[in-house]
């Protein structure tokens, strides 16, 4: 039997790991999940190495669980309450068999992330179970659709938390790429002292940036096709950039400004339509330091799960608790 | 040989990438530089280097922005250069395929036009002329073919066309390109093949190889149609490895 059924999907569900590696000769991009930090964060909370997860783009899903299953909940933090109760975002729990979990839409952000314990069972492809749409790949969930999952190695690991991260309005960091220096230096001052409001169009490929006055190389070049990678910020014509995201094409012919950091990319990915963006340009050697550092937490994230701290009133199954530690042999007070 | 000293020359490509670039502009001799080297970074391993990407004249090489001084990496990169002259003729292509194609696109009475041409010389033209998987991109296996001769360089199309199908056969700057999937364009689509770029049932996902040499011979729009159906998955095309 699957452990997990589902009962109802957002229109942008879909299976994704940590993406393709080793394939961008072959014109496949490494896609992926859009926020590796809301994936680290899920897989520190159920204690076990990355493996495929739910990418929520939006809006969630009920899924049923034939099976006792933990799940962690992670990313743009969404409306969830299994069996009608009311869940904190960013936490591992277990469900029991037979409990539906609702996921609604995102408070804020865009993707939010639904883990299992042990990780979903798929068939890779090339090395990886993502979602490329537009090739056929990966697995997009629907009604009706069975989810199995693997033997989860720590199945009494639930009820952490991570403490949420604080809504970062720092600028984000971006160190030079390859058209950077055919930029003069007061384009890349205009660049980063612009408030960027997030384009309504984006996806998975890539958002757009609107501000006042666009951006553009002088003399309207254009460049021979080359390899571009996320987090690149692209020119098109129309002056508009676009930071380009996990499932951008392998290949463009656009010049690039600047690029944008790898533990920085989940914040362009988690941007909605609307938000603001400032960017700030590291020297390399600086943006190195920051991916260091950035790197370093995350893998620090198992340490700092914290229990969750329930208050009693929501729980039912309060009668099952032992509150008072201790028995008493039955037959104080009889003078003895 | 390219007549631009600056080149070859790499720049970096954020905290994670450098890019080998052997010419500004496409050209044959960039074309087999950039093919050329990334196989021999392939073959031939360099310490840090996690990937390589060639595109139409550059080579992308990607490293571990922490574990790697980007530095160090240039030097060995800039030694492998020096090595030889990239840019030399490297011999007669070994991998060679032969397509089918149907010259029935919306758009090849259009291109007929701007060559000052029929569509039959179009379609002898494409016939005729050996190409090149000059890089794989945009989608998975999908090649970039050249070169046409030179009226073929056509510019890209002002707007998009918002689709083209799978397996369109579509043209700008002396390229051919075949569609993997559906997807929006700016270059003009003037014909089908039945090939398919990427198959994951197929026993190779991924057919192609850049510098592989191609053939395209022309069938009728319903031989296209039938052999969509070929077993093989190759939709009627043949490959051939040469010694």
């Amino acid at each position: 039997m699957s452990a997990v059924s589902v009962l109802r999907a957002g229109p942008l569900v879909t299976l994704q790991d940590a993406g393709w590696q080793g394939t961008l000769a072959l014109g496949l991009s490494q896609g992926g999940v859009a926020d590796t930090a809301a994936y680290a964060q899920a897989h520190a909370l159920l204690g076990h190495a990355p493996g495929g997860v739910i990418e929520m783009a939006g809006f969630g899903g009920s899924f049923r669980f034939n099976v006792a299953t933990r799940f962690a909940v992670t990313g743009a933090p969404m409306r969830v309450q299994i069996d009608g109760v009311r869940l904190e975002w960013s936490a591992v729990y277990r469900a029991e068999a037979g409990q539906t979990l609702e996921i609604g839409a995102a408070e804020t952000g865009v993707y939010g992330y639904l883990a299992f314990g042990g990780g979903i069972a798929h068939t890779p492809v090339l090395g990886s179970c993502s979602t490329h749409r537009a090739s056929g790949l990966g697995r997009v969930f629907a009604v009706g659709d069975r989810i199995d999952v693997y033997t989860d190695p720590k199945p009494h690991r639930f009820n952490l938390r991570l403490p949420r991260l604080a809504h970062h309005k720092t600028a984000l960091r971006i160190v030079p790429t390859a058209q950077t220096h055919l930029f003069p230096a007061e384009t890349l001052a205009r660049f980063t002292q612009t408030e960027f409001t997030r384009a309504p169009r984006g996806n998975r490929q890539g958002v757009g940036l609107e501000s006042p006055h666009g951006f553009s190389l002088t003399d309207g070049q254009s460049i021979t096709s080359e390899t571009v990678i996320p987090g690149d910020i692209q020119l098109p014509g129309d002056g508009t950039p676009v930071v380009l995201l996990a499932d951008c094409q392998t290949t463009g012919g656009y010049p690039r400004i600047a690029s944008v950091l790898p533990c920085d990319i989940p914040r362009v990915a988690q941007a909605e339509p609307g938000a603001k963006l400032r960017f700030t340009l590291l020297t390399l050697e600086q943006g190195i330091e920051a991916e260091r550092a950035a790197r370093k937490a995350l893998a620090r994230l198992d340490a700092t799960c914290v229990p969750m701290v329930r208050d009693p009133a929501d729980m039912q199954d309060l009668l099952s608790y032992q509150l008072i530690s201790g028995a008493t042999a039955g037959h104080e007070g009889k003078g003895e | 040989m390219t007549s631009d000293s600056a080149f070859p020359k790499i720049v970096h490509v954020g905290i994670s990438g450098l890019l080998v670039s052997f010419d500004s502009v496409m050209s044959a001799s960039a074309n087999r530089a950039a093919l050329q080297f990334h196989a021999s970074v392939k073959n031939d391993p360099i310490a840090g280097v996690l990937e390589t990407s060639p595109s139409l004249v550059s080579v992308f090489v990607k490293y571990d922005a922490i574990g790697t001084d980007p530095e160090v990496l240039k030097g060995h990169l800039l030694d492998r250069l020096q090595a030889k002259d990239w840019y030399q003729d490297a011999g007669p292509p070994t991998r060679l395929w032969q397509i089918p194609y149907s010259l029935d696109g919306p758009q090849v009475n259009e291109v007929a036009q701007m060559l000052n041409c029929s569509p039959a010389d179009c379609a002898e033209d494409i016939s005729s002329t050996d190409l090149s998987v000059l890089t794989l991109g945009f989608a998975p296996g999908q090649p970039y073919l050249g070169s046409l001769p030179d009226p073929w360089g056509l510019p890209r199309m002002q707007g998009i066309n918002p689709q083209v199908p799978a397996g369109a056969l579509v043209t700008a700057v002396h390229q051919l390109i075949i569609f993997a999937n559906a997807a929006p364009t700016g270059w003009r689509h003037i014909g089908n093949v039945a090939f398919r770029c990427f198959d994951p049932d197929r026993a190779e996902a991924i057919a192609f190889q850049p510098g592989d040499s191609v053939r395209f011979h022309q069938v009728s729009p319903s031989e296209i149609n039938a052999l969509r159906e070929a077993p093989d998955g190759l939709g009627g095309a043949r490959f051939e490895v040469r010694a």
